[in-house]
């Protein structure tokens, strides 16, 4: 090809960008139209192979062939590029550094690795659960070191038998504030952030979590759950958010029966809340 | 993916990068949920992480990117599905349409779109993958990787493929 062609074709990058912002905010039904009717159902995870130049030949056709037609495919595509330009950024910075690094302790195993995550990430669980305020979930957590220290002491690499799950905490308030006359609320969610309970109005650093409820969630069974102190001076402190993983149903013993409805309920010790809320 | 780099940093790593991703590639509805998409992918990716069985030491960087790269499109069409009802429904569920703020130039854009959609049908194979790859950001190399053909025959097949689309667009009476 001509060297003249070919920067008539390329040498102006604004046309270039034009054309590719036009490309990329077609409406979904202006695309969906040029789409043939009998055009193969494209997953992501064959887009992601293509991608990354790992697809078959058929598959390869199967997925450019969508990305001309199919906006969700377009969408998919452009995701997996930038994650992958991300990642490859990544191993090329990791390939620059390379001190060697002590792994993690054996017995820290993934999910204290979570649990540090989630500390960095900052999962915000206050000020209320529940879909109608999701910006819950994205104020950050981090602890307030000025009022006080919130510590885990449940192992999250261990899953906790469903029938006897207590979480358990430490607080240490900060300055002159002594220990007395804190009470705590601990808020429970699922591994897909939907409220599971919460315990509130907790004396000593201690919950347990409801036997029933806890016995219908399917494996692999994870809660994310965080503790807000409440000190006497009116100070609230809020924990990172924790992990917590069940023994899977299939692990428990036969002989170990999980109260059904028709079971009186335990005597509440003084780690329950007198208003607890699913 | 080094062996000696542990798996929360690069959980980490990861959730930063779906951060950017989502700012870069999402319409401005989906970003404004950026937090919550991105915390479900990684919730998904950590439960992938640990039915995969590796729980000590290393995770492979490649396979948690990919894990949150389907994470990311199936709540991302979740979202987007759960809008399409609340438009259908209509009433207070209708969410404001996002604002236009130069309509000449949204018309102008979407006839641009639209004759680039009707000039790509009438390519060749060849052109019409590589232009689109063009189209849709990515650059030679990433193209010759996704074709699986060598760089410099990408690299003609996308300057041909512009070539014929500039002409398309011409007789069409659209310029880029």
């Amino acid at each position: 090809m001509l060297e003249q062609e070919r920067g008539t074709a390329m040498t102006d990058p604004a046309a270039g960008e034009r054309l590719k912002r036009a490309w990329q905010a077609l409406a979904d039904d202006e695309l969906r139209a040029s789409r043939p009717a009998d055009a193969a159902v494209v997953d992501s995870e064959a887009v992601w192979r293509v991608a990354a130049g790992q697809g078959s030949a058929e598959e390869r056709r199967r997925v450019l062939d969508a990305l001309g037609t199919d906006p969700a495919i377009a969408e998919s595509w452009r995701l997996a590029s930038e994650l992958q330009r991300e990642l490859e950024a990544r191993q090329d910075e990791e390939r620059r550094v390379v001190p060697f690094k002590r792994p993690l302790v054996r017995r820290s195993l993934p999910w204290a690795a979570a649990a540090m995550l989630l500390l960095a990430v900052g999962l915000g669980l206050w000020p209320s659960l529940g879909p109608e305020d999701p910006t819950a979930y994205r104020d950050p957590t981090s602890q307030d070191l000025g009022s006080g220290v919130i510590v885990n002491l449940v192992s999250e690499s261990e899953p906790m038998p469903r029938h006897d799950a207590v979480l358990r905490w430490s607080f240490s308030p900060a300055g002159e504030t002594s220990g007395q006359g804190v009470s705590y609320t601990v808020r429970v969610l699922t591994s897909e952030l939907e409220p599971f309970v919460v315990l509130s109005e907790l004396t000593i650093p201690e919950a347990r979590l409801p036997e029933e409820r806890l016995a219908d969630l399917d494996d692999p069974a994870i809660l994310l759950w965080q503790v807000e102190a409440h000190t006497a001076d009116g100070r609230r402190v809020t924990s990172p958010t924790f992990l917590l993983e069940l023994v899977p149903k299939s692990e428990i013993q036969g002989d170990r029966q999980i109260p059904g409805p028709s079971t009186a309920p335990e005597k509440p010790s003084d780690a329950e809340s007198s208003s607890a809320e699913p | 993916m080094t062996s000696d780099t542990t798996t929360d940093e690069t959980v980490a790593g990861l959730r930063s990068a779906l951060e950017r991703v989502v700012d870069r590639v999402c319409p401005p509805w989906l970003r404004d949920q950026r937090d919550d998409l991105v915390q479900v992918a990684v919730i998904k990716v950590l439960e992938a992480r640990r039915k995969s069985g590796e729980g000590i030491g290393t995770v492979a960087a490649s396979y948690l990117y990919r894990v949150a790269h389907s994470a990311l499109v199936d709540e991302i069409r979740r979202r987007r599905r759960r809008r399409e009802v609340a438009f259908d429904e209509g009433g207070d569920a209708v969410e404001q349409r996002e604002k236009v703020l130069d309509p000449e130039h949204e018309a102008t854009s979407r006839q641009l779109g639209r004759a680039i959609v009707g000039c790509l049908g009438g390519m060749k194979e060849a052109r019409r993958w590589a232009v689109t790859l063009y189209l849709q950001g990515n650059n030679v190399p990433e193209s010759s990787r996704a074709l699986g053909w060598d760089p410099k025959r990408t690299e003609n097949l996308v300057y041909r493929g512009l070539m014929d689309l500039r002409k398309c667009l011409s007789k069409k009476g659209v310029r880029p």
